[in-house]
């Protein structure tokens, strides 16, 4: 455990140096996840002003808030692994991996953190712009922005989880890019990301208690927003725990067979 | 017999085999449709009942052409890869369970893949290393200065990896890899790519490493001069089999059926062609090559016949015994 430590310390370091190389991309990339959000809040203001200040009980305010939310949960739980893994495993940047003493999946831990630490430059006058701009109207109520901090951490962990575990179909696949396309699709609509799940037809917003997008995206925004009595919060701790646990194991075992299917080309 | 006097071999491969399915179709706009519903595969067998050991401190060179099995053994002997077949072995390690104490004890350098951070300088890399390994400081700096004094990477140790030159970089890489004092060494083409000088500085630098830690190094090369300046044992592989293991001048010895001849004479007209083939004439310098039984025969000759000023007899170059051996049926 110390060691591992002492690793996270020298890594985070590391990534935090080679991170500062490259400051533009760091800002582009950043944008690009700052706009996306804005852009569903734009059109859906405009539909909800459209339909006489309102749609499907959200307001414009309603709106932005969810949106806004969703931008912060979006930047702590967002991932890049899926788009990189099969350029790993093609040029042999994995098997340099796989020679070192130490889990490959430490690195993109380390990475995504200090990603997110350093962008938080960026998004933080964002929000503050967009607050002014908009004018959310947020539930303050006290115990739901301290339920709302471990509802994030689980999301950003069971997303991680999941996306580790999907990236690693580079092991059996050359080409990738379509199963991330049709991911990225079924989470756009399945995680709330596109618009609130409530304003789904009944048996969508049903289907989604049952799929993993949901806890890694609206169930913290929904907590936030105030659309969770208490007992709707805790069993959707239990979800997010569940699913952790589903998608931490199933890591572990597309792992160990990942790793035997390995051809080390390119390597 | 007590266990201290058991001495097992560094490294124990049997029977070792590794196939591949690889997908096959014809060229052309119809194979490309049928390949749609009916896609079809081959077996390709990269390595086929490899079987060799090797001890402590020993260094080999594993040679063959491209596509013979060298970098798919290697692979699977530092864990990258799953055999299909066979056992291995080494330091009492099965390789490819990935057992952290083993990938502790060896390091594996590829001439052409890179493993340093490309944006950051080495030093950084390097003390990422340290603490991954395990390595204590005093035994890291200790470590890092020696490597720095025997490749010279001063001036090189604190540019970003990215601005060094190939020979620079491969340096760095090397050192590397060094940091956790590998007892098992897996260098595939080392020197690929490198101008010769460097060659030789690399070259030089594995052979005073294998002497100061005595670790054990298998080696593959398409540069003869790597072979010959550090193995004095080879394994040559072929389709993926061995088809010899034993030292070097005894390949030498059995694959080359020729002698080399370098005379020069006083006189740029002399007819050697009754004597064997000749393979060149530079002014008055003559190379010759002759059966091996008849090289007394020629020497005499020639010295009697000429007026010689200088003379050698040599094998032929080891490219050209190697090329024999993978000639045989």
């Amino acid at each position: 455990m110390r060691r591992l430590v002492q690793i996270y310390a020298i890594r985070l370091k590391t990534e935090l140096m080679l991170q500062f190389q490259y400051r533009g991309s760091l800002a582009i990339w950043m944008l690009g996840l700052v706009i996306e959000p804005v852009i569903y809040l734009l059109i859906w203001s405009a539909v909800a002003q459209a339909q006489g200040g309102e749609a499907n009980g959200y307001s414009a305010g309603r709106f932005a808030a969810y949106f806004m939310t969703t931008m912060v949960v979006t930047h702590f739980t967002f991932t890049w692994i899926m788009y990189e893994y099969s350029y790993r495993i093609r040029s042999g940047v994995l098997a340099g991996m796989l020679l070192h003493p130490l889990h490959p999946i430490h690195s993109d831990v380390c990475e995504n953190v200090i990603y997110k630490i350093l962008t938080l430059a960026i998004l933080v006058p964002v929000q503050v712009a967009l607050f002014y701009i908009f004018e959310p109207e947020f539930s303050w109520e006290l115990w739901r922005i301290a339920a709302f901090f471990p509802a994030l951490a689980l999301a950003a962990l069971t997303r991680f989880f999941l996306e580790w575990t999907l990236a690693q179909c580079a092991f059996w696949f050359i080409e990738t890019s379509a199963i991330n396309f049709s991911y990225n699709l079924v989470f756009l609509f399945f995680s709330g990301e596109i618009a609130p799940l409530s304003m789904f037809p009944d048996w969508m917003a049903a289907v989604t208690r049952y799929l993993p997008f949901r806890w890694c995206l609206a169930f913290p925004v929904e907590i936030l927003l105030g659309d969770l009595p208490p007992g709707a919060v805790g069993t959707g701790y239990l979800f997010q725990l569940g699913w952790c646990a589903v998608m931490g194991g199933g890591l572990l075992l597309v792992w160990k067979a990942g790793v035997r299917q390995f051809g080390a080309a390119g390597a | 017999m007590p266990r201290s006097f058991i001495i097992t071999p560094k490294i124990r491969v049997s029977q070792l085999s590794k196939e591949y399915k690889v997908a096959v179709r014809e060229s052309g706009l119809r194979a490309a449709f049928r390949s749609l519903y009916n896609r079809q595969t081959n077996i390709v067998k990269a390595v086929e009942d490899v079987s060799f050991t090797m001890e402590e401190g020993e260094v080999v060179g594993f040679l063959g052409p491209n596509g013979a099995g060298k970098t798919t053994t290697l692979k699977m002997l530092t864990g990258l890869l799953h055999p299909t077949s066979g056992v291995a072995e080494v330091s009492g390690f099965t390789p490819w369970k990935r057992d952290k104490e083993y990938l502790r004890t060896i390091n594996m350098v590829m001439g052409n893949r890179h493993q340093l951070a490309w944006d950051l300088p080495a030093i950084d890399t390097f003390r990422l290393h340290r603490v991954i390994y395990q390595i204590p400081e005093h035994e890291f700096q200790a470590t890092l200065d020696d490597l720095t004094r025997l490749l010279e990477l001063e001036e090189l140790l604190h540019k970003p990896v990215r601005n060094l030159s190939l020979g620079e970089r491969m340096k760095c890489e090397f050192a590397g890899s060094l940091l956790h004092r590998p007892s098992v060494m897996f260098l595939d083409e080392p020197t690929l790519g490198l101008d010769v000088t460097m060659q030789h500085r690399i070259r030089g630098f594995i052979k005073a490493y294998n002497q100061a830690y005595g670790s054990t190094i298998l080696l593959t090369s398409h540069y003869m001069a790597d072979i010959e300046a550090l193995c004095e044992r080879v394994i040559v592989i072929h389709n993926g089999a061995i088809l010899y293991d034993g030292g070097l001048s005894e390949l030498v010895a059995s694959y080359s059926p020729c002698k080399q001849l370098t005379v020069e004479l006083d006189t740029a007209t002399a007819d050697l062609s009754g004597l064997g083939y000749v393979v060149s004439q530079e002014g008055l310098r003559y190379r010759l090559e002759v059966e091996k039984d008849r090289a007394r025969e020629v020497t005499r000759h020639i010295l009697d016949r000429y007026n010689v000023t200088d003379f050698a007899v040599e094998d032929s170059p080891i490219e050209q015994v190697i090329d024999q051996v993978f000639d045989q049926p």
